[in-house]
């Protein structure tokens, strides 16, 4: 099969598994309880986040491009978002005003700060295996 | 009781998302701020604002913007955010990770809010 085909094929059956994952956790956590604001969100980003910067630093040379794509582009691009944030901030601040401004903010910052925090654990521990192997 | 095909068609909007997402980054050119990556989490942001305000105006059913949703899920993604940004922060670069990571969040934030308010503008009787 054509290589770039191969990769397309990969993304989007990685797009499709990490959509999976991402509305599982946030059924699984609707059925728990009903949340009022979204970790599900938050929990699904801070993890995508951690495991891409692991698999950025730890360069498998072993592993073939298309497959590597298929996990990183594909799964995890999916498993994470940026659109429910959009969302979730937006509206709430729309339809009420200061009180969700002050709440989904924090949430913003909170996945920005946390999540490159996440991104950065994952690169340096990635980089470290990467040297020790 | 959660319908099984919605989930299923959820789960293939998603994965069509990211199928597009490969698609305009692979066309866009990233450059130094990751052009690409700042259209799809911008246009995602803006279709999921319009979406929920034409969903708010009863002018879209539920499974139409449940779809929308799902395939700007996919679209969408912060994981490359994340690692892109730090990577700057890792070579030092502190400020443009910084500010990559912050104009992506909030320029998502405000297509999403001018999204969703045009459309109830528009749509709303």
């Amino acid at each position: 099969m054509h290589t770039s085909l191969k990769s397309v094929l990969a993304v989007f059956v990685g797009g499709l598994v990490g959509s999976a994952a991402r509305i599982g956790i946030t059924l699984v956590a609707g059925q728990i309880d009903d949340h009022w604001w979204p970790y599900p969100t938050l929990l699904v980003n801070l993890i995508g986040s951690f495991v891409l910067g692991y698999l950025v630093a730890r360069r498998l040379s072993s592993i073939p491009n298309w497959m590597h794509l298929g996990v990183t582009t594909g799964f995890l691009g999916a498993f994470t978002t940026l659109s429910a944030i959009s969302l979730d901030v937006a509206v709430p601040i729309v339809r009420y005003g200061a009180v969700p401004l002050v709440v989904m903010g924090s949430y913003a910052i909170g996945s920005i700060i946390v999540g490159l925090v996440c991104a950065i654990a994952g690169l340096r521990l990635g980089a470290r295996r990467s040297g020790a192997t | 009781m959660i319908d099984a095909w919605w989930v299923l068609a959820q789960i293939v909007a998603g994965g069509f998302g990211a199928l597009a997402r490969f698609g305009v980054m692979t066309v866009v050119r990233p450059g130094v701020w990751s052009r690409g990556l700042f259209a799809v989490n911008g246009v995602g942001s803006l279709a999921v604002g319009i979406a929920a305000g034409a969903f708010a105006t009863n002018a879209l059913d539920w499974t139409i913007t449940s779809l929308v949703l799902a395939f700007a899920a996919g679209l969408t993604t912060f994981s490359t955010l994340t690692v892109t940004a730090a990577q700057h922060i890792e070579r030092r670069e502190m400020w443009i990770g910084a500010i990559m990571v912050t104009s992506h969040v909030v320029v998502g934030i405000v297509v999403a809010a001018l999204g969703y308010i045009s459309a109830i503008a528009l749509l709303g009787s």
